[in-house]
């Protein structure tokens, strides 16, 4: 028996039924790309675990054979990340799609990694709680996002999705199984990863390079009864950072948001058009969550107050009133109309890419302008700066990325987009900004000017875990 | 004949703007509450994304036409099938996708296997069986087309002329032949002035079509369309989902053939007595559910595109401007007394498959019995519930059938059924 024929037999024996396990290249050019304008490579296998036990046969079989593992549950990361560098065996973890439990008591969630945001969603809300729902897709995992730092309606109250985490199963790459966490010390405890050592963190934003999440406990805030939904404009982001700076002081906001012209048009005009005269370049909003109502007036109270304030101080910052509709798009997540990509990439027409960054605010302005020369003037074709900004909890700091559509069928249109991008993130990386959840192009960027200790220690994390380097090589750039 | 089948190329237009999000593999809603359930019930099947949703069918669109794969190996021509001919052409997947690829998802998908059957990589064997049937004896069940009408033995005074023809189609002449004389004898309790074609009524061409075919079914339509039009019948009514999908929107789209008879399903046809306040029923007891007909919903939405871009863009999906018969037979079916009604948790647009379609019942009969059975289970989750009525007989078999692989007591009937009980004589 070849090699190939005597993986794929392991594989279907492993997990149970030749079902769950393809090597034919039909399959595999289904898992060979994503959004992004990353080339296609595909895996040789792909291979569908239901159990830990099954994700750690398939790894222990990968070190012997030597072969790449690639972690993927909806592989919607607009980074390429589930593309294989290298080949070798995707591990779809789809099928472990349970909750395994939801604890109202101490107010947290147990899932697996093929948990969706849609699934999870329709369970929380059953019971009156959230999560932090990124606008992605409904589809895509609650796990994967919170491992990843991933951003969503409560980083402005409660930080990132992996401020949530509370526990953790892994297998390591070389197949033995952990707990991390309070779960570590008695299985069913599922509070916190304090007091303990936090090496959930040797298995929080690493790209699927450490190892296999196979259970994920996550904090569940209740949903307030009361909710209101601030709007407003400023002209420039100059004015606009201010107000959410001084407003983000207060810690009143759930989600604190402002985009540029160009976002708030839907979908995003490809390629640009100048912004008509007079039309405010930022406009903004802010979800204001309560449980009284007395609570809720005082938020709205205050927000209206420092818009008044800094308007006397000349800044433009202005309340705005839209229609209902479009504020409740502001709470409604998971949302299938933003996270079927319409508004991003409908008129580019079918491709989005973008250097999504945790940035301190008071840099965001120059990166905004670097980006606006790179768009709007250096591209050959000239793209629409769509930029988001969100505060979110802790420092002044928060995302600032730009939205960038385009066609998938004309490849000189892919790779001005693709250009446009990547010196977007240089420019970002060198004014103090971190693009998440990062490309192979981006991680070198960070690399390059990353500290050496940083870049020392990650090599022997990585040597330590995964020996063979068979966990998704290549991404992260260090190995 | 000319027709108006557009070429693989001519679709990647389209599956080109696939952003790959993912959206399509299950339904949502915001709600409040949200609700989520699975819609693709081929990629619940197989699971692999390679066979989710309409997304999958793109990776395929460019697989096939960049030779991402090679297509000239066997075994890749097998694997290949079997993704492009596993699917039920259901339209779930349409129903979430909301970008430009939208209005085109299973035209496309049936043009990527007319694509593959002109390469050789298909029809899928069974389907090659049921094709040449159709052909010869114009019913894919390999019944004689002389027997075709055995049912109407026991239908008193039968005419083959009249204001109205019934196109009872393949399924309801051969196999539940329960429906066809349900149907017959509605029509007469209304005192309609009906008839049949007789021998004159060939298989609609719809699993011909489905399955990617291009010529055969053409000589069907062709057949059917000279025969309604030169027997001056002013309305047409079929009590079949497929037919009535193909012979009000298909034969004029693909090949321009225009019935000058106004085309109908039964259920259209009754709600309009309704209205008329000709339909006097008795009272039914029974509490049901609706299952909605993939060929009557969801495809029977109308599109509207823009394609020289005057609103929008070139080629931007506008909106849906006509919907699917989503009300209609749910009208008629709250309309009998005595029947309490309780949708399924997926209904309308985010209706889940019988599992028949797409040639997926000869081809791929475990993929149709389990989609069967998930859909029954979902009937006997809603409390209460002892039948699920559906307008199509191809429904009301496969559904039937995972009833019966399930042990179950639920009940699949059809609409006319219900309403040939309840009308008075
Ligand atoms: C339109 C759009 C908007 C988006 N907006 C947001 C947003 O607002 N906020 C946000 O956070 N994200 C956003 N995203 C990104 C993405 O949807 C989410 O982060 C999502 O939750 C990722 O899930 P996935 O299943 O697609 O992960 P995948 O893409 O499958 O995986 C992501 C990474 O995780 C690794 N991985 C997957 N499972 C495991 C596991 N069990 N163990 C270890 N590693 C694993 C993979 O190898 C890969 O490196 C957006 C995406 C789109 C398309
Ligand atoms: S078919 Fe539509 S919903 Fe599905 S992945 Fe493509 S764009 Fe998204
Ligand atoms: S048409 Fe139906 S079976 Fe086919 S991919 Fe779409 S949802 Fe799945």
């Amino acid at each position: 028996m070849d090699k190939k024929e005597r993986i794929y037999k392991t594989l279907s024996q492993i997990v149970g039924d030749e079902k769950w396990v393809s090597n034919s290249p039909v399959d595999c050019w289904a898992y060979s790309y994503d959004m992004t304008y990353k080339r296609p490579q595909m895996p040789n296998y792909v291979v569908l675990p239901k159990t830990p036990e099954e994700v750690q046969s398939i790894l222990r079989l990968a070190n012997a054979e030597k072969i790449p593992v690639v972690p993927f549950t909806a592989g919607t990361n607009i980074g390429g990340l589930c593309v294989p560098e290298q080949g070798g065996i995707l591990m779809d973890l789809k099928r472990m799609d349970q909750i395994l439990e939801i604890n109202e008591e101490v107010r947290f969630a147990v899932i697996e990694p093929g948990v969706s945001q849609a699934q999870f969603a329709q369970e929380l809300f059953k019971r009156g709680y959230r999560f932090g729902w990124p606008v992605g897709p409904p589809s895509a995992s609650v796990l994967a996002c919170a491992i990843h730092h991933g951003i969503g309606g409560m980083s402005g109250r409660y930080g990132l999705n992996s401020n949530h985490i509370t526990g953790m199963e892994v297998v390591r790459p070389t197949g033995e199984i952990l707990m991390c966490g309070s779960p570590a010390i008695r299985r069913d405890s599922w509070q916190s990863c304090m007091p303990l050592p936090r090496f959930d963190g040797l298995f929080t934003g690493t790209l699927g390079t450490t190892g296999v999440v196979t259970k994920l406990g996550l904090f569940i805030p209740p949903v307030p009864d009361y909710v209101h939904i601030g709007t407003f404009t400023a002209d420039d982001l100059t004015d606009m950072e201010k107000f959410m700076r001084t407003f983000s002081k207060y810690e009143y906001s759930d989600d604190l948001t402002a985009i540029s012209w160009w976002l708030s048009q839907v979908p995003i005009p490809y390629p640009y058009i100048e912004k008509p005269k007079g039309a405010p370049e930022w406009s903004g909003y802010t979800t204001l969550w309560a449980f009284t109502e007395k609570e809720l007036e005082n938020k709205i109270e205050v927000f209206n107050k420092v818009i008044k304030d800094l308007g006397k101080q000349g800044n433009t910052i202005k309340a705005t009133d839209v229609p209902e509709e479009s504020k409740k798009g502001r709470t409604q997540l998971p949302s299938q109309i933003v996270g079927s990509t319409k508004n991003y990439c409908k008129m580019g027409g079918g491709g989005i890419a973008w250097p999504g960054t945790f940035t301190p605010s008071n840099r965001w302005v120059g990166v905004y302008n670097l980006w606006k020369e790179i768009y709007t003037k250096k591209a050959k074709i000239a793209l629409s700066p769509s930029t988001r900004v969100t505060m979110y909890r802790g420092c002044h700091y928060g995302m600032l990325r730009i939205m960038t559509p385009f066609p998938r069928d004309r490849p000189e249109e892919e790779a001005n987009a693709a250009w446009c991008v990547r010196e977007a993130a240089k420019v970002l990386i060198d004014a103090g900004g971190i693009p998440y959840k990062p490309p192979t192009d981006f991680a070198r960027e960070i690399n390059k000017r990353a500290d050496p200790g940083w870049i020392d220690l990650i090599c022997d994390i990585k040597d330590m875990l995964d020996p063979n380097g068979i966990m998704n090589p290549g991404k992260w750039g260090v190995r | 004949m000319p027709n108006n089948f557009k070429d693989l190329k001519w679709y990647s237009q389209f599956f080109r703007k696939c952003s790959k999000c993912g959206t399509c593999k299950s339904a949502y809603s915001y709600g409040p509450p949200p609700t989520n359930a699975t819609i693709c019930p081929q990629g619940e099947y197989f699971k692999l994304d390679s066979y989710y949703g309409s997304r999958s069918k793109s990776f395929h669109g460019h697989a096939i036409l960049e030779n991402k794969v090679d297509l000239t190996d066997p075994a890749i021509q097998e694997d290949m099938q079997k993704v492009i001919f596993s699917c039920t052409v259901c339209g779930g997947c349409q129903s979430q996708c909301l970008l430009d690829y939208k209005p085109w998802i299973c035209d496309y998908i049936e043009e990527m296997r007319h694509h593959l059957v002109n390469r050789g990589i298909g029809p899928t064997k069974a389907e090659k069986i049921y094709q040449e049937k159709v052909i010869k004896d114009h019913n894919p069940y390999g019944e004689t087309h002389s027997s075709r009408f055995n049912w109407l033995k026991d239908v008193k005074d039968l005419k083959t002329d009249g204001n109205m023809v019934y196109f009872a189609g393949c399924t309801a002449s051969y196999r539940r032949t329960e429906i066809a004389k349900s149907t017959a004898s509605v029509l007469s309790k209304l005192g309609e002035d009906w008839g049949v074609m007789g021998e004159n009524e060939y298989c609609c061409g719809s699993p011909l079509l489905r399955a990617g075919l291009r010529e055969e079914p053409e000589k069907l339509a062709q057949h059917n369309v000279d025969y309604i039009n030169d027997h001056g019948f002013k309305t047409v009514v079929t009590a079949c989902a497929g037919c009535y999908k193909v012979l009000s929107k298909e034969y004029e789209k693909w090949w321009g053939l225009k019935l000058k008879a106004k085309v109908m399903h039964t259920s259209e046809y009754l709600e309009e007595k309704m209205k008329k306040g000709e339909l006097k029923l008795n009272n039914v007891p029974a509490t049901v559910t609706y299952h909605d007909p993939c060929h009557m919903g969801r495809h029977m939405n109308h599109y509207e595109v823009d394609m020289e871009g005057k609103k929008q863009w070139k080629g931007s999906f506008v909106q849906i401007d006509k919907p699917g018969l989503y009300e209609t037979p749910r009208n008629v079916l709250k309309a009998i007394p005595g029947i309490q009604f309780k949708e399924m948790y997926r209904n309308r647009d985010n209706s889940f498959c019988c599992g028949a379609g797409g040639g997926i019942k000869s081809s791929f009969p475990d993929v149709a019995l389990e989609t069967a059975k998930t859909r029954v289970k979902e009937a006997e989750g809603v409390e209460g519930v002892q039948k699920i009525v559906t307008p199509c007989p191809f429904c009301v078999t496969n559904l039937g059938d995972g009833a019966k692989a399930l042990g179950s007591k639920m009940e699949v009937v059809d609409l006319i059924q219900l309403v040939d009980q309840a009308l008075k004589k």
